[in-house]
């Protein structure tokens, strides 16, 4: 306990301490190096899933027959944990069917570099990990999604804009930037969630990214890896945050006039 | 009874605090005991506002709210003599919930000691009082009974208590013709007894149906008050004017106000600072903010 | 009190139906809610009886043949170690629905008393709990645990729950919140506040019956969450050490290299059952969300 202080002192200077496990390599160096694989399944998977997810719901809310299989498809899917879908995907596509690799970032007997095999044989292992991620996510904002423009469809300005004899195209439109704000929100407070689920996921591919590490790191009893990784993860969780909070002032006008002082 | 002096109200206003809107801007006036004061002004005129600070609900920015010299508090003590019936009455009951429940919640505070019997003898009494059947409003949902029901239901629940003061903040506006008459004779039978009421209203002819004291009010500011015969039987502000121009009279066409030409604050010789100037006794009035009074008032 | 001249006669008004028994009405009709919350029943009936009726040894005994794919004896097959994935199953279906109530109802607590008291008092007390929240919020939950276990340890899944439902609860505390300002405006509350009553008064006797469908939705998305993250949790290592929870077998299942083996009776029945528990309980919730709010029904 009296080491704290130093603890915080150097962890200011980015200096997070020497890891146990992989000694004498440097925390910082350690995780750095897993930072890539990690944001490289996040990223795309939470961004596509988010899109994708938002256009699937809009579209279900208005056909009935798109909506009896979303729905039900989508709440399946939210209900998977984040690990279990990801061992479904490596048992089917990976063990049975053999078209995609159960494990690793890449293979081992490829030299790393900025060359095509390389590149193609990391794609190649990057898939299912971030398919089973999709997967789920996007059953989430689909529903989400669904639900908001159903909600905004039965609302006043909806009625109103339909007895003006607006184009249902406009009123549709209309309704999916307002159903849109809720989801910006939304996306921030699963970010915890998603953090977690590309964390198992990376155990289960026993892709070397952060997930991977933290995995070690407790099996190892390396509390500085731990802690570094776990303050690298809050680190970019509380950026993620702070870039969404500037999209949502973008999108939404209300918040700029609320801002200048004035009321909406 | 109940003393105003120089009570204001500012809101904070935007997302981050940075504006801040006067809703009622050092309003003075007072109510003694058996009087109804009527409070008149268009919506957002602040009536509402001083009427929930009367009540405790909303606290004063500044000046002092006296009931027979002491601070208003909210607390058991001060509800014991001072209650408040609001303008619409299904909001004033909670659905899910019957309508008697107002009464349980009275008992429940100030006469927990009080037998079932004896409760339910009083409740029925206190019916009785507002001109309903015991029989027909008890043991129902607010949604089953109507508006005017509902509203007198609130005065019979007022009644439970040792009651001093009633402010009434539009209570009449979402009533029918008939259960208006009701519900202001109701009001008339209450001021006999002693109580002082505060009539909130947006309603010239209401207010001067039975008040004693009429408070002009406009953008939180008083702009005329004194004893209701005085101020509309010779209105010396535009704004009283114009009210009073604007309500419809039987067989006679509207005609616009008559304009004013001199400000009676002015002309009158009030000093400055004073808010409002005594044309004659019992009569105030507030500078007419015409062009010819040169600075307007701060 | 006041006496007033006699009162004139009212005309009678015909009673109407209980608000209570409309929502009944309408919630054993609606589809959604009865197979989500039957299949939650039959999940729940299994996990506690089905213990009782095995012959109520340890689960995690080796018993019978090593990685043998599921027959009439063992329903599931057995692990790599010779134990009834079976036995395993209905028992962490026990700790799965337990960590789920504890976690859920500790989380539901939590957010009612920081969204209640933030929505109607507002003010300073207002911005205190919401910096309280934000903070609780952004920081990831699972890294938080993940500390926590990692330094501390977790025997018990009770104290697995206590920890969950600790962190899960800002967004809940968020939207209580939203729907306690839009309530606390009404003029029932303000009438509520001349009976002299105080302010958790009004917030459990008035303020909540008018969200009490609210609220037990709310309960049951924390339950299910609570379940999803014990889960993860689990299965990085940071579970329980004693006893077995659907989490924990896929965890060993993974150790174990049952996907390169091909054991899928290992590692298929857990994730299912968590899927069904959770599914069934989010079609509930959109259910009970019909029942409750008119405009969703269909015709």
């Amino acid at each position: 306990m009296a080491a704290v202080p130093a603890l915080l002192g150097a962890l200011l200077q980015g200096d997070f301490g020497i890891s146990i496990w992989v000694f004498p390599t440097p925390v910082g160096d350690v995780l750095l190096e897993a930072l890539p694989y990690t944001l490289g399944l996040m990223i795309p998977s939470v961004l596509l899933s988010w899109f994708a997810g938002n256009w699937i719901g809009a579209l279900s809310a208005r056909r009935k027959i798109l909506d009896n299989t979303v729905l039900p498809v989508g709440y399946l899917l939210t209900a998977m944990p984040y690990m279990w879908i990801a061992v479904i995907l490596a048992w089917a596509f990976g063990a049975q069917a053999g078209w995609f690799p159960l494990s690793g970032g890449y293979s081992l007997d490829i030299q790393p570099g900025w060359n095509a095999d390389f590149v193609l044989d990391a794609l190649h292992h990057w898939v299912l990990p971030f398919l089973s991620l999709f997967l789920v996510a996007l059953g989430g904002w689909a529903i989400g999604m669904r639900n908001m423009i159903i909600y905004e469809l039965e609302s006043d300005y909806s009625a109103y804009l339909s007895a003006l004899g607006a184009p249902q195209r406009l009123i549709r439109r209309y309704a999916f930037r307002n159903a849109v704000l809720p989801q910006v929100t939304g996306l921030a407070l699963q970010l915890g969630v998603l953090v977690a689920g590309a964390l198992v996921t990376e155990i289960v591919f026993a892709y070397p990214g952060l997930g991977s590490l933290i995995l070690a790191a407790i099996q190892n009893q390396d509390f500085f890896l731990l802690q570094g990784a776990f303050l690298f993860i809050v680190i970019g969780v509380l950026i993620a945050n702070f870039l969404i909070d500037i999209v949502y002032v973008v999108v939404d006008p209300r918040t700029r006039t609320g801002m200048a002082g004035g009321t909406s | 009874m109940l003393t105003l002096d120089r009570v204001t109200k500012t809101f904070r206003a935007g997302a981050f605090g940075g504006g801040s809107v006067t809703a009622v801007d050092r309003v003075s006036f007072a109510a003694a005991p058996g009087e109804l004061v009527s409070l008149i002004g268009e919506s957002g005129s602040g009536k509402s506002t001083i009427g929930r600070m009367v009540l405790g609900l909303t606290e004063v920015s500044a000046g002092s709210l006296t009931l027979d010299g002491e601070r208003v508090r909210p607390g058991k003590d001060f509800y014991r003599r001072v209650q408040g019936v609001f303008q619409d009455p299904f909001s004033c009951y909670n659905p899910v919930f019957k309508a008697d429940r107002v009464f349980a919640l009275i008992r429940r505070a100030y006469h927990p000691g009080v037998g079932d019997r004896e409760w339910a003898d009083r409740v029925e009494k206190a019916v009785r009082d507002v001109r309903l059947d015991p029989g027909q409003v008890l043991g129902r949902y607010p949604h089953q009974l109507s508006g005017g029901q509902l509203q007198r239901l609130l005065i019979a629940r007022a009644l439970l208590l040792d009651l001093r003061f009633l402010v009434a903040d539009e209570i009449t506006s979402m009533l029918d013709a008939s259960t208006r008459i009701d519900v202001l004779n109701l009001l008339a039978g209450l001021k006999e007894r002693g109580l002082g009421v505060l009539y909130i209203t947006h309603d010239l002819s209401l207010g001067t149906y039975l008040a004693e004291k009429t408070v002009v009010l406009r953008n939180g500011r008083v702009v005329e008050r004194g004893d209701t015969q005085k101020v509309f039987g010779n209105p010396l502000h535009p704004y009283t004017r114009t009210l009073l121009a604007a309500v419809p009279r039987l067989n006679q066409p509207w005609t616009a106000a008559v304009p004013l030409d001199a400000c009676a604050y002015h002309e009158g010789g009030a000093s400055p600072g004073d808010d409002l100037y005594e044309t004659e006794p019992g009569h105030f009035v507030a500078c007419a903010a015409l062009p010819a009074c040169g600075r307007t008032r701060a | 009190m006041t006496t007033l001249p006699d009162p004139a006669p009212v005309a009678a008004e015909q009673p109407a139906a209980k608000p209570g028994s409309e929502s009944l009405h309408y919630a054993v009709r609606n589809p959604k809610l009865l197979i989500g919350l039957s299949l939650v029943l039959v999940l729940l009936a299994t996990g506690l009886l089905g213990p009782l009726l095995l012959d109520g040894g340890n689960p995690n005994e080796y018993v019978g043949p090593q990685a043998a794919a599921p027959d009439g004896t063992y329903w599931m097959g057995t692990t790599t170690f010779g134990q009834d994935v079976y036995a395993q199953f209905v028992h962490g279906l026990r700790a799965t629905f337990l960590v789920g109530a504890v976690g859920g109802a500790i989380a539901a607590v939590i957010a009612m008393l920081v969204g209640f008291l933030a929505g109607y008092r507002g003010g300073i007390v207002d911005e205190v709990l919401n910096m309280l929240t934000n903070v609780v919020l952004v920081i990831p939950a699972l890294a938080v645990l993940l500390i926590i276990n990692a330094y501390l340890g977790v025997r018990s899944v009770a104290v697995q729950g206590l920890f969950i439902g600790l962190t899960s609860w800002p967004w809940a505390a968020r939207a209580i919140r939203a729907q306690t300002f839009s309530l606390r405006t009404r003029e029932f509350v303000d009438l509520a506040r001349l009976s002299g009553s105080g302010t958790w008064r009004i917030v459990f006797r008035e303020i909540a019956p008018n969200m009490s469908s609210y609220l037990f939705m709310m309960f049951i998305l924390l339950f299910g969450g609570s379940i999803l993250i014990a889960s993860s949790l689990d299965f990085i290592g940071l579970g329980p050490t004693e006893g077995v929870s659907l989490g924990l077998m896929l965890q060993s299942a993974q150790q174990w290299s049952a996907l390169q083996l091909g054991l899928w009776w290992w590692f298929i029945p857990p994730g299912a059952g968590i899927t069904a528990i959770v599914g069934a309980l989010y079609v509930a919730n959109v259910g009970l969300d019909e029942v409750f709010n008119p405009k969703l029904r269909e015709s």
